[in-house]
This record gives structure tokens, sequence and C-alpha cells, in this order.
């Protein structure tokens, strides 16, 4: 076990058993978008898919799907970036049966996530990649929204958690629950997490690309007013405004029957013009630790404040904007 | 008439940190050399504490040995 209070492990101390995505029966499948191959078996880089989803379809749980991004301007790419990496065009769909799957992004060095791209479709209320089996994890992978579709506040999104399952009505055991995502980068569009609980977001990125991107229920969207919600948590992410503007909407926006959520170490860039840094609706407890806002007099409350804290139990320690520790409640 | 039963396996390594290697000869990589070296220690205490010498840790495991 941990050899300190706060679970940290160090060298020479004893890790809890086990790993967190532990899938030791696991297959390994490969996707390859300059060379691959939807006939292939998958199962070898030289063998790859070609698509995507052509390697989530034959996975099976527990599994793990590395991605290898295009090269420069190869597979395809919008006009502005000719100079960078194209991505994978695709609508993806984790089904409930392929839980425990892990998707990686394979980069050429260090740990940039943008080198492999999906790129969500510019259909409102259509997100380009929707999980609906538990424990899905995802590594070094960039969500893109394509920039040129229409109005600011639309609902436009790139991952989408889904806690409902079938037509049997709601149920706990969906696409949210022990979802994670580390290092990912997800631009322009929409996170939703519905309900559940468990997901984690690490040392990720939201990035405001285009003001028209815009949404009007945040950059990250932890909704439990269907579903209730348990133990989400944030930590060390990044969410930036475009280098023209700041967004015109919140970046977090928790609502409904959320228990515990936490979100700690994380940087906001400039204020939203016609949202706040971060909002609870409702009665939603947790806490917001060592945050950063990059504004002056930001402060926190229930109402007309930059950070709105909702009815229920949620504490903000240790929080700072440009000049100053604000205020704790 | 023999059927032959493939149990499934994974060729490409039975740990994050055999993938890994295996991944750098092929395409690039997914965690750093930092991250690579905890990894590799969470699987030596996985081992000596489960007797399992199969695992699959990720980075987010690997940020918090210190």
């Amino acid at each position: 076990m941990s050899t300190f209070p706060d679970g940290l492990f160090q060298y020479g101390g004893e890790p809890v058993g086990g790993a967190r995505y532990s899938s030791p029966w696991a297959t390994s499948w490969f996707v390859d978008g300059t060379n691959g191959y939807d006939g292939f078996d998958g199962k070898a880089p030289d063998r790859s898919k070609k698509t995507v989803q052509a390697a989530l379809t034959a996975a099976s749980w527990g599994d793990v799907v590395y991605l290898r991004p295009f090269q420069m301007g190869a597979g395809a790419v919008w006009p502005a970036d000719l100079s960078e990496p194209g991505y994978y065009a695709e609508t993806l769909t984790v089904p409930y049966t392929t839980h425990w799957l892990s998707m990686i992004g394979v980069q050429p060095g260090a740990k940039d996530p943008s080198y492999c791209r999906i790129v969500a479709p510019e259909t409102i209320n259509t997100w380009g990649l929707t999980v609906n089996a538990p424990c899905f994890h995802a590594e070094n992978l960039t969500f893109k929204l394509y920039e040129s579709h229409a109005t600011p506040g639309t609902p436009y999104g790139v991952v989408n958690l889904a806690a409902t399952v079938g037509a049997a009505g709601y149920s706990t055991a969906g696409g949210s629950n022990g979802a994670s995502f580390y290092n990912c980068s997800f631009e322009s569009g929409q996170v939703k997490v519905r309900g559940g609980y468990h997901s984690l977001f690490s040392r990720c990125q939201f990035l405001n690309m285009y003001v028209t991107c815009d949404q009007g229920n945040g950059n990250l969207w932890f909704d439990a007013h269907e579903v209730p919600a348990f133990q989400h948590e944030v930590e060390n992410c990044l969410f930036e405004s475009s280098t023209v503007a700041a967004p015109t909407y919140h970046y977090v926006y928790v609502n409904g029957s959320q228990y515990t959520f936490w979100i700690h170490g994380c940087r906001f860039d400039r204020k939203p013009t016609s949202g706040v840094f971060y909002e609870n609706y409702g009665a939603v407890g947790g806490m917001m630790t060592d945050c950063f806002f990059n504004e002056d007099a930001v402060t926190c409350g229930t109402s007309s404040k930059e950070v709105l804290i909702g009815s229920g139990q949620f504490e903000v320690v240790g929080c700072y904007d440009r000049t100053s520790l604000i205020a704790t409640t | 008439m023999a059927n032959i039963i493939i149990p499934k396996s994974n060729r490409f390594g039975k740990t994050r940190s055999e993938q890994e290697e295996n991944m750098r000869k092929e395409w690039g990589q997914t965690v750093t050399d930092e991250q690579l070296d905890k990894i590799k220690f969470l699987e030596k205490r996985a081992k000596e504490k489960v007797g399992s010498s199969k695992s699959f840790f990720t980075p987010v495991d690997a940020d918090k040995v210190k």
C-alpha cells in the first residue's frame, strides 16, 4: 500500500496491488490511417486496420488499441493545417460490451497529444466519440471539432461519456463509469459526462480554438440531471481560450445530483464573456483546490461570481487569481 | 480432426513496459522515459505482491510514483 497519507507511492514503497486498468488477457490492436487496411486482422503494426472504428469493432473487453498519427499533410487535412498531421475523420462508438478498453495515441516523441487526432463531424448532437462502456481509457489523443460550423452555444461535441444504456432505461454502468483521459486535448467541442462515477481527466487540455465553437454548457460538462454522479475528478488540466478572444461560455459546468466532485491543480485562461470560469448548478458537493484563474479579482459564491459553487457543500480552497488568493467559502 | 485452441494471448507484450519497448521499435512512444521507468517499478512490485507477470499500468499510475 501507499507509504504516503495522500496515496502517493515512492520507489521502495509498495504500490496498491495491480494496475487500475490492468488487462493482462488483452489483445493489442493497431490502427494506421496511412498504411493500414481494414481487411487486415489489425493485430500487428504491419497488419494494421485503417480506421479506428474497425479496430473498436474487432476489439473486445480489456483490449488496447494503438493509433498511429498521420504524417504531415497526409490523411484528411483542412487547408489551415497543411503543416500539421492529418486526422482520423470518424464518428466513433465504443459499445457497452467493449468495456475496459484502452485507446492510446503513439507519438513521434515528447508528450504532444496533438499528433494523433480524431475529428468530430459538423453535425449537431453528433459526437466524435461516444463511449457506452465502463472503464474506457484514452491517452495522447486529440479530439477536435471541425471549425467551420455555425452557431455558438449549440451542442457540438467531441466526446460523450454516456451513462444511458440501451432502451432499458438509465443505468450507472455506462460510459461515464471509471473512464479516464490522460494527456488528451479537446479542441473546440464539448466533452459531456453523463452521471456515473469515478471518471478522471488528468493532464488534459480543453481549448477554445474558435469562438464559434463555444459550447453553451461548457467545454467540460458533468451532467447529472438524469443520472446521479459520484466522485468524478479533474486534475492538472488546462482550460484555454483562443489566441484572439476570450470564450463566450463556461469552461466547466457541473449540474444535477453530483456527489464528491473534485477539481484540483487546473489553470483557467481568460474569463468567458457571457459565462463564468466554473459553475455548479444545484446541490453539487465536492471541492476545488489549487486552481489558478488568469484574471484579477476573481471571487466565488452562489451568484454573480466568477466561480459559482451552487447550493451544495462545495469548498474552494487554495485557489488564486492573478494577484491573490481568492476567497475561501 | 484436431482443433487447435489458440488462447487469447498478446504477442506484443504481457506488460505495458514490454509493449512500450516494442512500440518504440515500430511507430514511436506513448509514455516518457521517466514514466516508463516508473511503470517498470510498478510492474516489479505488482509481480512481487500478487505473483502475476501480466499487467497494464498507465501513466496515471506512473505519475503517482514519487
